[in-house]
């Protein structure tokens, strides 16, 4: 194990000699277990099962080359086994014929003629349009997300096959992970806060989407759709308590900066829109929930304004840090009554959906 | 592309072996569940699938399948054994024999918190470099040594309270 020094984390004045005795003593027991590793016989073996296993499974399907246009359109054609003739969907994507398609390809889905120049085209304008490191994470967010809609939409339509969810899943990570990098950045800057504003709005998103989902599996008849639905909840879940982990490091770092006062007001500001966002769509959708959900939303609601009245009161007692975790919980309280009303309409809305395409049925983002 | 990822497996299947014996307990379990996970990981890429990242994404896929094999079976932690009265004086660790001070440690390890016991286990019985601990779990390596620092307080307590 080489070096006895615990890493970068400089060691306190307050260490005494006996609590450096008892960590070289775990350190030392630790050390000296058995080391477990795999014969050499073990390793040539599972290697021959590995190579044999390789030989029955070839490749199907070489990588393709990334940042090619035209590349990623043929990827998708053949995936989507497209029934038009490939070459005049190209003429169309490639002329563009204005406003209209790109308004007409906004609720494309995979499989559909307009689908590739959603993603190429109309998606690509919007991360050109970002002016700053924030709006280009959430840009990609945006994108993640629109990936993760499709899902839910095909999955209504219980046409979600394992194809199109692996790539739709597939595109979703890239994005997510442009928008990490984006958010790394931010992060650089020292802007700790915008960056864990930044994965926070991305955990609600997926909370929300891991509440359609989880109402579509709910309704679907079909086993394919179900399997491939809950398999998508499990991934989001794991990205959720990724994401989460990421921004408790961050938070740690903000409370900690010099300016922590101005990173808490602007946490209490942020809370406070939430809260008032929440609460009008309440006002206007109060009378479509069941009584059941609607007391359940006025509790939440409450509960978040009971916090960020005890914020406030840690402001005003100079406790930054307790502060800006009390917010966290208002907003998580916020957003509670939201996938709350979020679920609801779901229940009550989906067969409407699925008869009325091309319906958006993120009306409720889109209001956030 | 067949070059490459046994090049991949001939540099990682020791660590992703430890990784999961650390897990389970159990050798030949540990085996199966890497040989699965690099099986796994060829069907992805023979599909056209890229990974920017094979050694994280390596020991994710081992993880999940340990994950998904202790929920299937209700697998006996060393501690479980222990409380139910066994009381090994060697071999807690299959056909490995410890010693009943380091049998302690390992059992105050299991009393912590998830990622405390797993930061610890990467560090001291994998043996893997503050770097690896933090590529592997997305922290940076100073939260490692924070954790490690943390992870060493409580140990102390719990086995002075013992």
């Amino acid at each position: 194990m080489g070096c006895e020094s615990i890493g970068p984390f400089p060691r306190s004045g307050k260490y005494s000699i006996l609590t450096n005795v008892m960590d070289k003593h775990i350190k030392n027991q630790l050390k000296d277990l058995p080391k477990i590793a795999l014969t050499a016989e073990e390793k040539v073996l599972m290697r021959e099962h590995l190579t044999n296993f390789m030989s029955n499974n070839p490749v199907v399907n070489k990588p393709r080359a990334r940042g090619k246009f035209l590349s990623g359109l043929w990827h998708v054609f053949k995936m989507q086994r497209l029934a038009i003739n490939p070459l005049i969907a190209v003429v169309v994507i490639v002329v563009g014929v204005g406003s209209g398609t790109s308004l007409a390809a906004q609720t494309a889905l995979p499989g559909d003629v307009l689908y590739p120049y959603k993603i190429h085209v109309n998606e690509n304008v919007k991360v050109l349009l970002a002016l700053s490191v924030e709006e280009e994470a959430q840009a990609a967010l945006d994108l993640a997300e629109e990936r993760l809609k499709e899902a839910a939409k095909l999955a209504a339509e219980d046409k979600l096959s394992a194809e199109i969810k692996l790539e739709l899943k597939a595109k979703f990570k890239q994005h997510a992970r442009n928008a990490f990098a984006k958010i790394d950045l931010v992060k650089e800057d020292k802007k700790y806060s915008n960056a864990s504003d930044l994965l926070a709005d991305f955990e609600d998103r997926l909370r929300l989407h891991v509440s359609t989902l989880a109402s579509v599996k709910a309704k679907s008849k079909d086993d394919i759709t179900r399997s491939e639905v809950a398999e998508l909840v499990t991934d989001l879940e794991r990205e959720i308590k990724l994401s989460s982990e990421t921004r408790a490091t961050l938070n740690a770092q903000v409370i900690v900066q010099p300016d922590v006062s101005k990173a808490v007001e602007g946490k209490l500001k942020a809370v406070e829109n939430k809260l008032d966002t929440t609460q009008k769509l309440f006002s206007n959708k109060k009378a479509s929930l069941g009584s059941n959900a609607q007391a359940q939303v006025e509790a939440q609601i409450e509960a978040a304004k009971t916090k960020v009245i005890e914020g406030q009161a840690k402001i005003e007692a100079d406790a930054y840090g307790d502060a800006f975790g009390i917010f966290q919980e208002a907003q998580k309280e916020a957003q509670e009554a939201l996938i709350i009303i979020h679920e609801e309409e779901t229940n009550i809305g989906i067969e409407a959906e699925v008869d009325l395409k091309p319906v958006d049925s993120n009306w409720i983002l889109k209001s956030i | 592309m067949k070059h490459e990822f046994l090049r991949a497996y001939d540099e990682y299947a020791d660590q992703l072996f430890r990784h999961a014996y650390f897990r389970v307990y159990d050798r030949e379990l540990a085996m199966d569940l890497m040989q699965e996970a690099f099986q796994n990981i060829w069907v992805y890429l023979s599909k056209g699938h890229e990974i920017s990242k094979l050694r994280a994404f390596l020991y994710k896929t081992v993880r999940n399948l340990v994950i998904t094999h202790l929920r299937k079976k209700k697998q006996m932690s060393l501690e479980e054994l222990m409380e139910k009265g066994f009381q090994p004086s060697v071999d807690t660790m299959g056909k490995y024999r410890i010693d009943l001070e380091a049998q302690r440690i390992i059992k105050a390890i299991k009393k912590l918190p998830k990622k405390y016991q797993e930061i610890m286990t990467m560090r001291y019985m994998e043996e893997l470099s503050f770097k690896e601990i933090a590529t592997l779990t997305g922290h940076t390596e100073n939260l490692v040594g924070v954790r490690i620092n943390r992870a060493l307080s409580k140990i102390r307590k719990i086995l002075n309270i013992n």
